[in-house]
């Protein structure tokens, strides 16, 4: 047994010097990390209120009628399921990206007063969500890129190429 | 106690909490509260349920926006207040008065009637507020 003199240190200093940059990192991390509450949802614009306004008239084969009722959903006058309804949309929409904008398809989406409001909203979804697929995959093959992350000139440049004509409204009784 | 050396071990007072960071770290704290608070809040005054959605486009912009709601009862708020049908129009007439270029987010309950979701927005629309936004909530995975 050797009898070397072992110097006992006192605890170590912790460094401060790098404190404040981890107080700094967990700021960062916070902001990143907390979600601040923001709304999603569906945008629309309703059409301006004219009264005992006269119908328009859109060429038969741009339309693309959708009708709600309580028990089933019609695609241009057959009975049709969601996922049916999107690829509708998709497809039409798809096929007229080279077209003029007159001939772009027009989704219609008509619905009786007694359909809840899930049920407009889950078709709405699909038809929007059937645009913004066609919008998506436009934008990567122009843009290289996925449409949201597209700035707002682009945007407009997606949107008229694949513009979102979308209209919606009750079937009255005598429709 | 004594070490080897036969010396008193002196206690070593630097072992503490380091206070240098202290402010530091309640200027933090005080950063992250002031930025996940919402400053205004509505009060709401009616029980909703939303629906959700798939697709769904962020908004943000909280300076144009008034609140319309209408609940599971059917009770509808237009901002801070529950107003019946027909004072619709008049509110948002005001509230555009104020604000040229409003947009509505609604938020509805799921199984309100079409038809009374279709009188409010007619009266949206002879308000001249046509720019309105379904709130929903987000669905990450369509199931099909």
């Amino acid at each position: 047994m050797s009898f070397i003199r072992r110097r006992r240190k006192g605890f170590p200093d912790v460094p401060l010097a790098s404190m404040s940059d981890i107080a700094f990192l967990l700021l960062i991390f916070f902001i990143v990390a907390a979600t601040i509450d923001v709304d999603t949802g569906i945008s629309l614009s309703l059409p301006e209120y004219k009264p005992n306004e006269a119908p328009t008239q859109i060429e038969k084969k741009r339309v693309l009628e959708v009708r709600l009722s309580t028990e089933n959903l019609t695609l241009n006058g057959k009975n049709a399921t969601l996922a049916e309804l999107y690829n509708a949309v998709t497809t039409a929409v798809r096929s007229t990206t080279d077209k003029p904008d007159d001939e772009k398809p027009i989704t219609l989406l008509l619905y009786q007063g007694n359909v809840v409001y899930n049920r407009y909203i889950a078709a709405l979804d699909q038809i929007k969500h059937g645009y913004k697929t066609v919008q998506d995959e436009v934008s990567r093959k122009k843009f290289g890129r996925a449409f949201r992350s597209l700035s707002e000139d682009d945007r407009e440049t997606i949107n008229s190429i694949v513009p979102v004509y979308i209209s919606v409204g009750e079937i009255k009784n005598n429709d | 106690m004594i070490n080897f050396a036969g010396k008193v071990r002196k206690k070593d007072s630097k072992s503490g909490i380091p206070l240098a960071s202290m402010p530091d770290i309640i200027f933090i704290l005080l950063l992250f509260f002031m930025v996940s608070t919402v400053l205004k809040e509505i009060d709401v005054k009616v029980t909703y349920d939303l629906p959700e959605t798939v697709t769904s486009e962020k908004f943000d912009n909280r300076r144009l926006t008034a609140w319309l709601y209408i609940g599971k009862d059917g009770k509808i708020q237009v901002n801070d207040m529950v107003v019946g049908l027909s004072a619709v129009k008049e509110r948002f007439e005001i509230i555009r008065s104020r604000m040229n270029n409003v947009v509505v987010q609604m938020r509805v309950d799921k199984n309100v009637p079409m038809s009374l979701v279709e009188s409010v927005q007619l009266e949206l629309r002879k308000a001249k507020c046509l720019r309105v936004n379904y709130i929903s909530s987000h669905k990450e995975k369509d199931e099909k």
